[in-house]
């Protein structure tokens, strides 16, 4: 006859406790969030951007190289950053005032009319020096990004890019400066953080980090594209439309 | 009221409405690159009375000589003192001279005629826009007008006095250009394929040699006297000679301003770009070949034209325009040297169309559709000369300086006030710089330097460099200066400022 076998006791070794302890913390630190995030992306999606044609190949004849000042031109195309489900324009088709009542050429809708691309007629042109065009959403919501195309015919720099939210359409109170590139403060709202950059088809994406606003305002003062004028192409703005 | 008051009150008016284009706002277009280089020389010559003839660039010295009077009369103590308005007075003076001169062929023209042909000078855009400019074409282009009106004055009355103004004119479009030959090639072509046709009696005296040979000595030392800059360089006046091989590589071999042969002819026909103004002297162009007919159908002559000067200048533009035309190195402002011809003619065919509109009501419907056309020619040239300035809409600016060279001035001279020991280091990858040295100009002589590559000791508290240097500035002065900005210095070429960051620092702390 055999003996029969006997059952070893279960022996709790520390090596085992210490074995279950980073099971357990690698699922509440690594698996857990990313069960979390796939929950959260499901309300996330690509910014609905849509970028007009390139009017121009390559980099300008004298482009700066890489400097901390001036933001290089990007080989690569920019990647689209996710926003909140329902994002939208809120800017198409809003209505748009600026500071001189006469622009030089074309009129202030086109700045909302959806048309981006770099071909003649598609900017309006304003009056030099420091000049503003101001789009009231209708209603204020939260803003996840402005993209601005001033001028993409060729490439060019505008000077003193200052965007702004506010509920107020004065823009007196509850201002949030979200991009300044005025190194000098010529424009008179500080000196800006923020780089200049050469204008392409790509535009200008500025954050807005959900700030609440009915009211962008973006002022520039020319260019050095070799007059003095202010032009703009196309403003859209993103946010979640209020309910 | 007596005929030559009322000729006279005319021709006060004309120049009033020739000085009311060319005068306003004169400083405001910056200057170009060519105006800048011109500035200096007159500098030099009203300061150091110094000129010395190049045969390879900037053409002779009228133009510095006809500046001069405005600066005995100003007066400027330095360089740096005088303003954009002290140099460009002297081409708006030959400007509003150019309108009134058609009075010299009022008798070849007909007054209607010579007074259109004033009309469409003063409001012409092409000729607007260039007598604001510190250029030599208008005044070559009124040294010609006044040849063929003394020429033909001389022609009509036999006078030597008409016959050495014109050998004057000759001298100073000598001493003016180079490409002069092309106009005594073209005008003396037509004046001999229309000798004699019609038959006039011929004045005693008028073909006499002597008086020729004479006529052409007063243009050879008028040139001579101006080029040796009145004889204080008289190898100037010999490297004339010498001057003709450079034009001719730069006219036939170079891609340097290399358009196309109906450069010029589309240039005042029509150009329209974005959404600009259409720019046009079509009216011009049209009212020239009207005037033109008359040289082959003398009934389509207006009364008390002359054929054979109708003739002479139909020819004569035309020849003059092919051979420009045919030449590949083109720039906007050459339009002038046969835009005159063109002008004249244009006179010739307003007049010819109202005197054969029928009935008073017909001429009546006539004048009102010229003057109509002359009030979109002149706002036209208004806006080129002003709102368009420096538009890349605008054909007659021409690689053209930016507006924001004017803030790099600004910057410049508000850090001089900082710091009155500024040193400027200039670095550019060629010498096409300028205007940059005008707008330095405050900076003390001495303090600013050029370079056409990154010196080996860039330190300067201030560096205006071509963007192709911004990578070695960035390693170079990265740590001790500060970019400040990209400016356009023309289009396409950016230029960049450098400061050093102690003295951006005090700079901007005054700014807060």
């Amino acid at each position: 006859m055999t003996e029969p076998v006997r059952k070893q006791p279960r022996r709790h070794t520390v090596a085992g406790t210490v074995s279950t302890a980073v099971l357990l913390a690698v699922f509440v630190l690594v698996v857990a969030p990313l069960r979390t995030a796939r929950a959260e992306d499901k309300d996330q999606v690509p910014l609905p951007i849509k970028l007009p044609k390139a009017a121009f190949a390559g980099t300008p004849k004298e482009p700066p190289a890489e400097s901390k000042d001036v933001e290089p031109l990007s080989p690569k195309p920019r990647p689209i950053p996710m926003v909140a489900k329902g994002t939208v324009n809120l800017a198409l088709k809003k209505p748009v005032k600026a500071s001189t009542k006469d622009t030089f050429n074309g009129t202030l809708d086109q700045i909302t009319d959806g048309d981006k691309e770099a071909r003649e007629g598609s900017c309006v042109e304003l009056k030099p020096r420091l000049q503003w065009v101001q789009i009231d959403l209708g209603a204020a919501a939260p803003l996840s990004y402005v993209c601005v195309w001033h001028f993409h015919q060729e490439p060019v720099i505008f000077h003193d890019v200052v965007v702004q939210v506010s509920n107020d359409p004065t823009f007196e109170d509850g201002v949030t400066t979200l991009y300044n590139n005025d190194k000098d403060n010529s424009a008179g709202f500080g000196v800006g953080k923020d780089r200049e950059y050469w204008e392409t088809c790509e535009g200008r994406l500025i954050a807005a980090k959900g700030v609440k606003a009915r009211y962008v305002r973006l002022y520039s003062k020319g260019s050095t594209y070799g007059d003095p004028l202010n032009r703009y192409t196309e403003v859209e703005v993103y946010g979640v439309p209020s309910k | 009221m007596n005929q030559r008051l009322v000729r006279g009150l005319w021709l006060v008016l004309l120049a009033a409405l020739a000085l009311g284009l060319r005068l306003p706002r004169l400083a405001e277009r910056p200057l170009h690159g060519d105006e800048s280089v011109h500035c200096q020389k007159l500098w030099t010559l009203y300061s150091e009375h110094r000129y010395e003839y190049d045969p390879h660039e900037y053409h002779g010295p009228t133009l510095y000589y006809a500046t001069l009077p405005i600066f005995w009369l100003r007066q400027p103590a330095s360089y740096a003192a005088t303003r954009e308005v002290d140099y460009r007075l002297a081409p708006v003076v030959f400007g509003v001279v150019l309108v009134l001169l058609p009075a010299l062929l009022v008798d070849g023209l007909g007054w209607p005629a010579a007074l259109a042909a004033g009309l469409l000078t003063a409001l012409s855009p092409a000729l607007v826009y260039y007598s604001r400019y510190y250029i030599q074409e208008t005044l070559f282009a009124c040294f010609t007008l006044a040849l063929i009106g003394a020429g033909w004055r001389y022609q009509r009355t036999a006078r030597p006095g008409w016959l050495v103004a014109a050998g004057c004119a000759a001298g100073l479009m000598l001493a003016t250009k180079e490409t002069c030959l092309a106009s005594f090639a073209a005008l003396g072509l037509a004046a001999v394929a229309w000798r004699g046709r019609p038959a006039e009696p011929r004045l005693p005296g008028l073909w006499d040699v002597r008086r020729l040979a004479a006529a052409g000595c007063v243009a050879l030392v008028t040139a001579a006297v101006l080029l040796s800059g009145f004889f204080t360089h008289p190898a100037g006046a010999l490297g004339y000679l010498q001057t003709f091989t450079p034009w001719l590589e730069r006219a036939g071999g170079t891609n340097l301003h290399r358009h196309e042969w109906s450069y010029y002819l589309s240039l005042l026909a029509w150009t329209h770009r974005s959404r600009g103004p259409v720019f046009t002297e079509a009216l011009v162009l049209g009212l020239a070949g009207v005037g033109a007919l008359g040289a082959l159908r003398p009934a389509w002559l207006p009364r008390g034209a002359s054929r054979r000067l109708v003739g002479v200048l139909a020819l004569y533009t035309v020849l003059l325009t092919a051979i420009y035309s045919a030449i590949p190195y083109k720039t906007p402002w050459c339009v002038l040297t046969f835009l005159d011809g063109f002008v004249l003619l244009a006179g010739v065919g307003a007049a010819a169309l109202v005197e054969r509109a029928p009935g008073r009501l017909g001429r009546v419907a006539v004048v009102a559709l010229l003057l109509a056309g002359c009030w979109h020619l002149g706002r036209l040239a208004w806006r080129a000369s002003t709102d368009y300035a420096t538009d890349a809409r605008n054909p007659y600016a021409y690689a053209h300086t930016g507006p924001d060279v004017f803030d790099i001035e600004q910057r410049v001279n508000e850090l001089l006030a900082l710091d009155p020991r500024l040193v400027v280091k200039v670095v550019w990858t060629d010498d096409y710089y300028w205007p940059l040295p005008w707008y330095l100009r405050r900076v003390p002589d001495g303090r600013v330097g050029y370079y056409n590559q990154l010196p080996t000791d860039p330190l300067a508290p201030v560096v205006l460099a071509a963007a192709t240097y911004t990578e070695a500035i960035e390693r170079r002065l990265g740590a001790t200066h500060e970019h400040t900005g990209t400016y356009g210095l023309r289009r396409k070429v950016p230029c960049e400022l450098w400061v050093e960051k102690g003295l951006w620092e005090r700079y901007m702390a005054r700014r807060r």
